[in-house]
Order: structure tokens, then sequence, then C-alpha cells
């Protein structure tokens, strides 16, 4: 069975089962289109700590039998999604607010659709029913919006909510 | 160019005047809401802003956001700059069209001058005065947008910006246009609306209902606007709806009497009997409007009365459409008028003279209509054909034929001798709809066409009482061969060699009729119907024999030794799979064949097993969420068929029931409601309230 080598931004060097890491499009590429043939070579992630690798290849190994995703067209737009969260994800996900955003940065990196859907749905559920301050308060965000700016958002608000 | 790279927050000295700012405040909200791809648009340039959290990053925030309700949207554009650009890209995709109000015009065009990033998507707007500045701004911005549209259009109202207006709603979904008449100048004979009108070019591909509302019911509008509106109506594919509120003309009357609920679509079936001025209407749209129809039907009426429809008249509409026709469909009582058609209809791919009685001339058909399908004629129609001349080529491209008497007509069925002539005529045909009465011309069936996938035969009896002997003149064979009985006391059931040599055959349906169910059955009695119990059907042959099956489809009134199931199992693993899954079968089964099945019970193998009847618009709910959950299948209102009831039957449960219809039928008579179910292996009935 073939496989890969894995450098963390820490350094460590993780062996995985190609079949398990093929649900990231960006290592998958790099193994179809450089061809990792030798056992030997290292396949380095630099925006990708040992912690949170190891996260994702817990998370590819139980869904590496899973159907691949239709991918979404570029042109379509992103709706709400619905998708219910299994338990096991649910019990995988519990984790710190910084660990969170630390796997959605590597599911982005790694390109893992499914992964970062998981995680972008947990902050959604964590940004959901709070205002505008605490979301800013939550994440560490600047407002940079003017007041005039806030009052033409506000005034098109009305509209939206007047149907 | 754009604020890429400085798009923080921290940035904030640099970001009044920014290119993006300025990009954003006067870029046109028809540029940006949609209608492009992502790429062109500025948010695609936005990029990370280095975020500890990755929230700068547009396609997490993206992510993020795409799980969000409207409501939520709405106030999370208050978060920050980079927020309010990424939730008003979603709000625009998924939020329903704003509705403006006549007089919020003004103010609404007056406050997104200073917008700077535009969430609303879609627009129904109604304008009272077309001729408002503040309207016409409005078009001139959002044209794009604007999806419902309800507009009042004055008698003096000058028609070119309008057709401009028109012109540029190419989204437009709902149109509701309210005419105010001209009045006086109607009553000028010369008055003509004005040319641009006549003559615009308009284009709504995607609009689908259409108003057409006279203003002052008391004074008449000028004929030639109905020129105008078929006009509209012919450059709108996709229209399934049209109303007229107080439009007297010869166009809605014609469509309001013949209850047209597809504009493209004229049913004109009961012409016959129409009154002169209903004729007179039917000219006028066909000759002076030009409305050009995808489908037709007609019926002749041999009473020669003024009123009455005569072939050449009929021949004459169906030219003015000409080449727009998809389907026609032609009726006749008249035994001695011939079908003979002088021109071309090129698109033509259905033509049903399943209700013509007279001859049909089928030399010159593979001329007049190339791309036909499907045919449907009755066997009388071939009777003064001269099958000498052999016309192989003549029809080379018909798949479907459909050979069948007229309902309560009697009339001969297909005989061996026609057989062998429809083999040499359609030798292209692959479902083949035939009734027949003897075992000679299946086997002609089976012997030449080879190329036939699907074979549907209904083999005529009378059904009676007293089991065989009600077979009046039917061989037993070819009820062996078909399923299709009426008392269901078989013995000895074999298939014949012949059904086997059907080596493409791909559909085999094994169905029997329930009248006799129906007719035995108390039908005051919850009790289940007596049980057919055939002797069992000759699962093994169909698997050796028919290698290219697919869909086995039968009746849960057959019961199948246990064995023989096994068998189907193992041999065909992939017929089973395929027939257990319902998504293909109700799609394929559904509109093609269940709505000529009244009262008939079907049951996939292993699958679904669904009670039909004409009267009810929809399945009960639970029946449709099961459909549903178990295939792609969707349900339409209205439905194309009508579904009673369903269920999962286990398999080898051969003693799962569905009350029937007839029970349910006055039960419901007496009750207003009726349950349904079926039986579990444990005896206990399964129920479920349905409504009336």
């Amino acid at each position: 069975m073939p496989f890969v080598n894995l450098e963390s931004s820490d350094g460590d060097l993780v062996k995985v089962d190609v079949d398990v890491i093929k649900c990231s499009v960006t290592i998958n590429a790099l193994i179809e289109h450089l061809g990792l043939e030798d056992d030997n070579e290292v396949v380095p992630l630099q925006n990708v700590g040992t912690e949170t690798l190891h996260k994702v290849l817990a998370w590819a190994k139980h869904h590496k039998d899973d159907l691949p995703s239709v991918d979404d067209d570029e042109d379509d737009p992103p709706r709400e999604r619905r998708t219910d969260i299994t338990t096991w994800d649910a019990n995988f996900i519990k984790m710190e607010q910084i660990q969170l955003f630390d796997l959605i940065l590597a599911a982005n990196y790694l390109d893992i659709s499914g992964l970062l859907d998981l995680g972008c749905k947990i902050v959604a559920d964590m940004i959901k029913g709070k205002t505008a301050d605490e979301i800013r308060t939550m994440f560490n965000i600047v407002n940079d919006l003017t007041p005039q700016e806030q009052e033409q958002i506000r005034k098109e608000n009305e509209w939206c909510e007047e149907k | 160019m754009l604020r890429s790279l400085s798009f923080a927050g921290s940035d904030r000295n640099s970001r009044p005047g920014t290119p993006i700012q300025r990009l954003w405040r006067y870029l046109s909200t028809t540029e940006i809401s949609g209608y492009r791809s992502e790429q062109s648009l500025p948010f695609a340039q936005i990029v990370d802003d280095g975020h500890p959290l990755g929230l700068g990053n547009p396609k997490i925030l993206r992510q993020i956001l795409g799980h969000m309700d409207t409501k939520t949207l709405i106030s999370l554009r208050r978060v920050s700059l980079r927020w309010n650009h990424v939730s008003c890209e979603i709000l625009r995709r998924n939020m329903a069209p704003v509705c403006i109000r006549p007089s919020q015009i003004k103010k609404f065009l007056r406050f997104m001058k200073r917008c700077f990033c535009n969430p609303f998507g879609s627009y129904a707007i109604r304008i009272e005065n077309l001729g408002e500045l503040s309207n016409r701004n409005f078009f001139k911005r959002f044209s794009l947008d604007v999806i419902k549209l309800r507009v009042k259009i004055a008698s003096d109202e000058i028609p070119e910006f309008f057709n401009r207006v028109l012109k540029g709603l190419t989204n437009l979904e709902e149109l509701h246009l309210i005419r105010i008449p001209e009045g006086a100048l109607y009553l000028r004979t010369a008055y003509v609306p004005p040319s641009v009108w006549v003559y615009g070019i308009f284009h709504f591909p995607k609009l689908k209902s259409i108003i057409f509302e006279n203003d002052d019911p008391t004074i008449p509008f000028h004929r030639n606007y109905d020129a105008i509106l078929s006009q509209v109506l012919n450059s709108a594919p996709n229209l399934v709806r049209v109303t007229f509120v107080s439009w007297d003309s010869h166009f809605s009357r014609v469509i309001s009497r013949c209850g047209i609920s597809n504009p493209k679509s004229f049913d004109g079936w009961s012409f016959s009997k129409c009154n002169p001025k209903l004729k007179e209407d039917l000219v006028e749209l066909f000759y002076e409007d030009k409305m050009k129809f995808k489908a037709l039907k007609f019926e002749i009426d041999k009473t020669g009365s003024p009123s009455s429809l005569d072939f050449d008249l009929v021949m004459d509409l169906i030219l003015q459409t000409g080449d727009h026709l998809y389907h026609l469909a032609l009726r006749s009582d008249d035994a001695t008028q011939e079908f003979l058609c002088s021109f071309k209809l090129r698109r033509l791919i259905t033509l049903s003279l399943q209700g013509w009685l007279g001859p049909v001339h089928l030399i010159g058909m593979g001329h007049q209509f190339p791309n036909l399908k499907s045919l449907k004629v009755n066997p009388s129609n071939f009777s003064g054909h001269d099958f000498s001349k052999n016309p192989r080529l003549e029809l080379p491209t018909v798949e479907t034929l459909t050979v069948m008497p007229l309902d309560g007509v009697e009339l001969n069925p297909v005989d061996a001798n026609l057989m062998e002539n429809l083999v040499k005529i359609f030798p292209c045909v692959k479902n083949l709809h035939v009734q027949v009465d003897g075992i000679e011309p299946l086997h002609v069936v089976y012997t030449h066409w080879s190329r036939l996938t699907r074979l549907w035969v209904d083999v005529r009896g009378s059904g009676g009482e007293g089991g065989d002997e009600a077979f009046t003149g039917i061989p037993p064979e070819v009820v062996k061969i078909l399923g299709y009985w009426e008392s269901g006391n078989l013995t000895d059931a074999t298939l014949l060699e012949g059904i086997s040599q059907l080596k493409q055959l791909q559909v085999l349906w094994l169905l029997p009729s329930f009248s006799q169910l129906r007719n035995n059955s108390d039908s005051n009695s919850d009790e289940i119907p007596a049980h057919e119990t055939p002797k069992p059907w000759c699962l093994r042959a169909i698997v050796d024999c028919l290698e290219k099956l697919t869909h086995l489809v039968t009746s849960s009134e057959i019961v199948y030794p246990p064995q023989d199931v096994d068998y189907l199992r193992a041999k065909k693993p992939e017929l089973i799979r395929k027939v257990s899954q319902v998504a293909g079968e109700l799609d394929f089964l559904l509109p093609v064949k269940m709505e000529t099945l009244k009262f008939s019970v079907l049951l996939v193998l292993m699958g679904v097993s669904l009670l039909c009847h004409e009267a009810t618009p929809l399945p009960p709910p639970w029946v449709q969420k099961l459909i549903e959950s178990k295939s792609g299948f969707k349900f339409t209102t209205p439905s194309p068929i009508v579904v009673y009831s369903a269920a999962v039957i286990p398999q080898k449960q051969e003693g799962a029931y569905w009350k029937s219809a007839y029970s349910f039928k006055n039960k419901d008579k007496k009750k207003g409601r009726g349950k349904w179910g079926y039986k579990n292996p444990g005896g206990k009935w399964n129920s479920e309230n349905v409504g009336a």
C-alpha cells in the first residue's frame, strides 16, 4: 500500500496512507502530477502544525470510504447548507476555538472540502444569534465601517426586512 | 488597483476613497448582482488580510456565511466592510425579490445612489405611471434585476420607451400588464397601434406567467392589440400560464373557453361543437394574430354545420403554425374522411391519429414529417392502405408505435397480416403498444421486430365470470405470455418460447387487471379482496432468456414462489437492484403508462407498490415523502399521474395487500375518510389515515 510522508510546520514527519489523504485535493494533485513514487520523499506542509495535522488525518481516516462529494460549480452560489453533523463528527469537532480555526485553516490549505464545511458549520453555529458587536469582540474583528456606511446599511436592511 | 491587500480594518486612514470604495459606489447593480461569473466581480479579488483566525480569508468567510439564513446575513452586514461584502454576495443569490411599491421607487433610487455594496439581487415592482422620471431611471439601472413586474400603461403612453423596457427585461419571470384602452381612439377604424408595438422584437426566456388586464372593462381594445399579445406570447418559450382579465377579444375568448392552461399548447379538442363566434375567433387567432403553438388538438365534425371544423380548415390552421408544431392530435368520427397532409411539418415528433376513424395515407409521410418519432393509429386507419407498394422507407424514424382501437369503439384488433405489414413499414420501432386477440400477431413480433425493446400488449377479453371461460377466443398461451387476465384462475402457466426470443427486451410487464377484483368484492366491506392465486410464473425462463432485461414490473397479486425469486436474485442481482430502485422506475413508468392504468396495483419487485386513480390530484403526503425519500422523483403540482397510495412491501411478504381503491372510494362516500395500509408479516394491519 503506497504511503506519503507529510512534514508539519513543526518539522515532524508523519507517514500517511495515500488512500487516507486522497481527500485532500492539494496532496492528491501533488501525488498525481509530481508522482511521489519514492517513499522517502517528503511533502512539507508549512501552514499545518503537528497537532492539527494529526487531527486532520484522524478525520480523513474516518471518512476515507465516504463517497466523493459533488464539486460545487464555481458559478453556483453558496447557499444555506443543511447538512447534518454525524455523532462522530460532533465528538471530533469538540475543541477549543483556536484549535477549531487552526483546523479550518488546515482544511482550507489542504483543500479538504468536507472538513472545511464541518468546521465552518460549527463556526456558523457559534455566530448565530449574536449581535455585530459580540461577533467583533469574539473574533477580534475591527469595525472599519464609517458611520455613513453603517447608516446606509441600516437603511438597506430595512428594505430587506420589510417583506 | 483594488484594495485587495490593504483591505484590513487596520488600514483605516487610507480607506476613504480607496479604489475599491469608488469602484463599488459607481458600479451598476446590474453588473454586480449575479449575472456574471464570480471571477469577474471585485469580490473575487479580495484576498486574505491575515486575520489570525482565518476569518479574513474570503473563501472561509463565504463558507461560514453560506450556512446562515437571510435574517442572520442581514445582521452580519454590520460587522465589518469585509463581512458586509461577503454577506451581500450571498444575499443577492438567496434573498427573495425585494418588493417596491410605486410610491417607494423614488426613495429607493435616492438611497441606492449611496449604496456601496448592493444586497438586493432581484426586484418585484409595480409601476403606475411609466412616464415618471424615477420609474424610467429605475428601469435604466435595474432592468436586468426585475423578475416580477406589474405595470399600468396609459393609452397616451409613449410606447417606444416601454418597448425598450420590455426588451431589457430578459430575466423577467412574471408580467402583469394593465392597459388603459384608447377609448375614443378605438372608435376610429383607421387607428392602428404604433408600429413599434407590433414590430418590437422581444425575448423573455424566463417568463412563466403573464396577465393581461383591461383597466376599463366597459371599453374594448382595438383588435390590433391581440397581435401584440401573440407576439409577446410567441417570444416566451417557457411560458406556462396566461390570464386575461376583462380583456374581451377573440384571443382571450378562445383561450378562456378552451381552458388552455399552457398557452403554447392548444387544446381545441371540443371545437366541433363550437359556436360560429368561437370558430371565427379561432381563425383570427391563427390568421390575424399568427399565434404559434407547439401542440395542437382538433376534432373534426362530420355534421357539416357552419360552426364545425372541416378537415381543410384544420389543415389550414396547422399550416399557419407551421414549423413550430411538435405534437399533433386529430380526431374524426367520419370513417370516410382521409388523413392526407399536403405540407411539411419538419419539427413534428408526435402524431396521434388514434381517434381518426378514416384511412390514413402513409405514402409521403416520411417527407412531410421527417422527424416523426411517435405515431398513434388505430387498425381501421390501414383498411384502405395498399401495402403492396411497400413504403418501407417512408417512415424510417418512428420509434414508438401505438396501434390501438378507440376506447369504447368495437374494432378488430391487429391481426397477423396487418402486423406483418407494420413490421415492413416501421422497421425502426422500439416501443410497441398493440391490442391483439390471438397468438399469431405476437409470433410476427417475436420473429421480425428485432429492435423492439419494449412491448405493451393488451389482450382483448370480456373479463366476465367463470375463470378461463371468460376469455372468449383468446388462446390461453397469450394469457400465459402476457400476464393480462381477468379471472386469474390460470393453471400450468409457463412462458412460451416466443417471448424468450426477444433478446433485446429490456422491460417486461406482467400485470393483471383489477376489474374482476372490483366486481367480486363487497364494496361496503373493509375486508381485503379475495386473493388471486395464479400458478407461478416462470421467472426462471425470464432470467435465463432475457439477458438485457432491466425492468421487471409485476403485480402484488401474482404470488411468486420464493425459490424462483431467490433464483432471480442470484442470477440477476443487477435486475433486482434496478427494480428495487424506485427512482428510475417512477420516472420512467409513471408518465408513460400509469395514467392509462386505472385501478391497477403495480408492484415493482421488492420495491414499492402504487395504486393509481385519476381522480386524486396528488398522493397523500406520506406517500410522496416515501417515494421521494427512495428516489430522485419529485411530485409536482398538478401531478401528471395520480397515485393513491404506496408502501414498501418487504420481499417474500406475499400476503401484503392494499385496501383497494373501490373500498376507499365507497368508504369515502360514507364517512369522508378512509384508511390505507398493509399487512405486517405477523398479520397486523398497518394503516394510516388519509384525507378524502
